[in-house]
């Protein structure tokens, strides 16, 4: 057997995931409960009075269908701009893609009070209606029922299902689109018969992200929900972790949540196996300019109007709420809040948080690429048992709740690590675990887009996987790498939950700051925390971006550079 | 000679140096939650000030809210890493009583607080300050506040009062104390499902319910009876006013103890006591809003917004860990019909 350079990548990958999530999590499970050490922490019983209590299947139930309902709305709301995407080109393109990050930097507390001021009751959009109605009563209730919840999950995850489908959709051969054109059928037909099964692995893909994360969420389904008819098990999770200290019971709800997620889902990547493999990656078209006057024009411009009111909305709510303070009993405009940020006093932590923030985010987010590529480079391209075995494997840390991660992570934090390594780097690895997934999960369709053969062809003409990987996957995979990358910075930037048990003041992060800042009534001055938050990952993101390019590294069109390459290997063949 | 008199200099500096050090050194590490210790929060005057007095250096840790650095605490036992937890109350301290934590301490300062304020009889636990909880209402949007807790489930608020979840926040929590208090185990399910119409949201915790508040999206909010005091001291208006109620208030009182296990006692003592002190209690009422526990000097200008409330017959420590659980399950059950 040759020596595969990958072999390190891939074993690294698999001892982080062990040593950072498995290991810690079921040595905490296995053991006996740490507040009543006669006791061991599984206790069947528990599950058997849960399980038969109907108001607790009801929950349950709840969690499910609300999860499921909004990532299929958020696919539905994302896939039109996939298409426009991939389809056409038009003014801003590129601001539009950025939006993608946006949501997921914001702290949960964030994101909700910018719903509210948005789509609240009182919020713009219920105020221009009053107002342009002559009405004293807001007309549209969006919020507090479960189309509240609905309309956040899919203000958060609708740019995320949009871009996995893009990156896929843009690889689509359009040899069999044209094949099947010369044979009549319509674009109805070429749509539902070719493009979809195609497009069904990174549509498979965000779906199972978007589950995930709507099983987790909890401050969403608390306040926007209305916080009384609709509990989901993340909830009872919280409160029997945090308010009645029942860490047993805690536990046992997670692995139940987390272990019914991960059945529902591996039935559904069982569904996800018959994906067609293409034989051709050349592509030959190129997105128009989207032309004036045609219907598909129109249509475009619509929908992107109405996710630039949807998606941008609760931002720019955000952003006006930042530069305005509450004095004499009215709002006044002023940069009062930015002022306060940027000058220097003794107790601003301003700074070193955003330094703190910064370098956990870079961290965790390398952290995360390379372990992904080595499970990556030990998924792709297998089928059946063994393909869905590694998908569960690495899924498993998204699906268990964070609160219950954060406990364990830190039972097994003070026996084994305080004062050897330092925090910061078990904060990048905490967050890697949590980011790493979704990594995966970017990753895994593109890369699978790429025809087997053509590794085969490489491999016959004796090209060392190196090399096969510097001149046909980097080239293929560079964006969607970088999509990728942002994608687990963006998550660090915002997560909370998980590091808060084992936090101290030296990983003080902006998310504290933010949460630091509302607890002492400052709320617009949270908002630009908030700002300083998204502008900075917007700049980064820019930043590598730009710099890739410059350097020859990501160009818009790597068609004509992968064919060139490619037809030289075919040609030396 | 000359070389002798070096020497012996230069010896004595190290040593003093070392004794310095060494006295410097002695870390004492306090627990505590993070509010408390952000830029606005009362730690960064207080903790500055006790460093002074005591020439000793603390480590604050304050992660996250009260819950969770409780939690912190009793999974560390085996092996502590706090000397202090600051900033326990009273729906919290059962818990803290079940899992032995504490050194006990009777600070001779003790006696300056109010009878009725000293609630742990085995001193345990040494009350730093407390507030009440209470409905804060916008003066613009309300004519006629609500009088009573009973006066809340008029129709005229339908959708209009935001409240914390009991499951999930500790104002949450002291509000279904409140009605259990005031209704008794038998009534306190009835009252809140008449009050249910009128809830626009029950938020995870108080930030977010607060934040809907200032925002604009209801005009009424579960909070503290000293909120209003902020907006005065900080936003000069006075129109945000906390509702008094008939029944009386649900009082809530923060506490600190030793933990058990610290290998500082002596400057812990120094801190508990240093706790009650005016250098401490003075920075309460306008950095954690809440009242001193000890009143050395005149509440600031601001609180004269701030009415005295009655106080409603509270909870027994004990009788709260016991009934928690139950309470928060039919609770729960209640409000889903």
């Amino acid at each position: 057997m040759k020596r595969h350079p990958l072999r390190l990548l891939q074993i690294s990958a698999l001892l982080l995931l062990g040593a950072g999530f498995y290991w810690p999590v079921l040595a905490f499970l296995s053991g006996n409960n740490p507040l009543h050490t006669d006791e061991i922490f599984f206790q069947w019983e528990f599950f058997q009075e849960f399980l038969s209590d109907p108001w607790n299947l009801r929950v349950i139930g709840f969690s499910f269908y609300q999860a499921f309902l909004s990532s299929v709305l958020s696919i539905l709301v994302g896939l039109p701009g996939a298409w426009l995407l991939t389809h056409y080109n038009f003014p801003g393109q590129r601001w539009f893609r950025l939006l993608t990050y946006l949501p997921f930097i914001l702290p949960s507390i964030l994101v909700v009070l910018a719903m509210v001021l948005f789509f609240g009751n009182y919020g713009w959009v219920n105020r221009g209606l009053m107002a342009l109605l002559g009405i004293d009563e807001p007309p549209v209730h969006f919020l507090y029922s479960l189309t509240g919840i609905l309309i956040a999950h899919v203000f958060y995850n609708f740019p995320l299902a949009m871009k996995i489908i893009t990156d896929q959709w843009e690889r689509i051969s359009l040899k069999y689109l044209q094949a099947a054109r010369s044979l009549g059928a319509g674009s109805t037909r070429r749509f539902f018969g070719i493009t979809l099964p195609l497009l069904m692995p990174s549509i498979g893909s965000a779906f199972v992200l978007i589950f995930l994360l709507c099983m987790n969420s909890f401050a969403i389904i608390l306040v926007l929900g209305g916080g009384i008819r609709y509990t989901t098990i993340e909830v009872l999770i919280y409160q029997l972790a945090r308010i009645e200290l029942d860490f047993s019971g805690a536990a046992c709800l997670a692995f139940l949540q987390g272990g019914l997620s991960l059945i529902g889902l591996a039935i559904l990547l069982k569904g996800m196996d018959r994906r067609v493999e293409q034989e051709s990656g050349i592509k030959s078209w190129m997105p128009e300019k989207l032309r004036n006057r045609s219907l598909k024009a129109w249509f475009g411009l619509c929908w992107i109007m109405l996710v630039l009111i949807f998606a941008l909305g609760p931002l720019i709510a955000i952003m006006m709420d930042s530069f305005r303070k509450f004095e004499n009993g009215e709002w006044i405009y002023t940069w009062h809040w930015y002022q306060e940020l940027f000058t220097w006093r003794e107790n601003n932590h301003f700074f070193s948080s955003l330094w703190n923030s910064l370098r956990i985010g870079l961290g965790s987010a390398l952290i995360s690429s390379l372990s992904g590529l080595g499970i990556v480079s030990l998924i792709a391209y297998r089928k059946g048992v063994q393909r869905r075995f590694w998908e569960l494997l690495m899924l498993f840390p998204l699906a268990l709740s964070t609160v219950v991660f954060g406990v364990a992570w830190f039972y097994y934090y003070q026996g084994h690590l305080a004062g050897t390594v330092p925090l910061i780097f078990i904060v990048m690895a905490m967050h890697a675990q949590l980011t790493c997934p979704y990594w995966i999960r970017i990753v895994l369709p593109t890369l699978e887009n790429i025809p087997t053969q053509w590794h085969t062809e490489s491999k016959m003409l004796g090209k060392q996987a190196l090399e096969y990987g510097l001149r046909i996957l980097w080239p293929w995979l560079r964006r969607t790498f970088l999509i990728a990358f942002f994608f687990s910075f963006s998550l660090s930037l915002g997560e909370l939950n998980s590091t808060m048990m084992i936090a101290d003041d030296s990983v003080r992060t902006l998310p504290l700051e933010i949460y630091g800042a509302i607890s002492g009534y400052r709320f617009s001055y949270a908002s630009a925390v908030a700002v300083i938050l998204l502008l900075l990952s917007a700049t980064t993101f820019l930043v590598v971006e730009w710099s890739l390019g410059r350097f020859g590294l990501l160009k818009q069109t790597n068609k004509g550079f992968l064919e060139n390459n490619f037809a030289i290997v075919r040609e030396t063949g | 000679m000359k070389n002798k008199i070096l020497s012996v200099f230069s010896l004595s500096i190290i040593v003093a140096g070392i004794s310095v050090y060494s006295a410097w050194s002695a870390e004492l590490t306090i627990y505590t939650y993070d509010s408390f210790n952000s830029e606005w929060g009362p730690g960064p005057v207080v903790f500055k000030r006790f460093e002074k007095e005591c020439a000793c250096k603390l480590k604050v840790v304050s992660p996250s809210d009260s819950g969770t650095v409780l939690n912190r605490v009793i999974l560390e036992k085996a092996n502590p890493k706090a000397d202090i937890l600051l900033g326990l109350n009273n729906s919290e301290i059962g818990k803290s009583f079940r899992y032995d934590l504490w050194e006990a301490y009777h600070s001779p300062l003790l006696e300056q607080v109010p009878v009725d304020l000293r609630v742990d009889k085995k001193y345990r636990v040494t009350p730093f300050d407390y507030g009440f909880i209470a409905f804060v209402y916008d003066s613009e949007k309300l004519n006629s506040p609500p009088q009573s807790l009973q006066d809340l489930l008029d129709p005229k608020y339908r959708r209009k009062i935001v409240i914390e979840n009991p499951k999930t926040s500790s104002p949450g929590l002291s509000m279904l104390h409140w009605t259990i208090g005031v209704y008794g185990e038998e009534g306190y399910l009835d009252y809140w499902k008449k009050l249910e119409p009128n809830l626009l949201s029950v938020t995870n915790g108080w930030s977010a319910a607060y934040g809907m508040f200032t925002k604009g999206e209801a005009p009424i909010v579960l909070s503290y009876v000293t909120s209003p005091a902020y907006h005065l001291e900080y936003e000069k208006t006075e129109r945000y006013q906390a509702a008094i109620f008939q029944e009386g208030h649900y009082r809530q009182i923060e506490f600190a103890g030793i933990l058990k296990g610290t290998k500082h006692q002596k400057q812990a003592r120094e801190f508990i006591d240093f706790m009650l002190s005016e250098k401490f209690q003075n920075v309460i009422p306008l950095t954690n809003w809440m009242f001193p526990i000890i009143q050395h000097q005149p509440l600031p200008d601001s609180f004269r917004i701030v009415p005295q409330p009655k106080t409603v017959q509270e909870l027994n420590a004990v009788r709260v860990h016991q009934n928690n659980s139950k309470w928060l399950k039919e609770w729960s059950r209640a409000m889903s019909e």
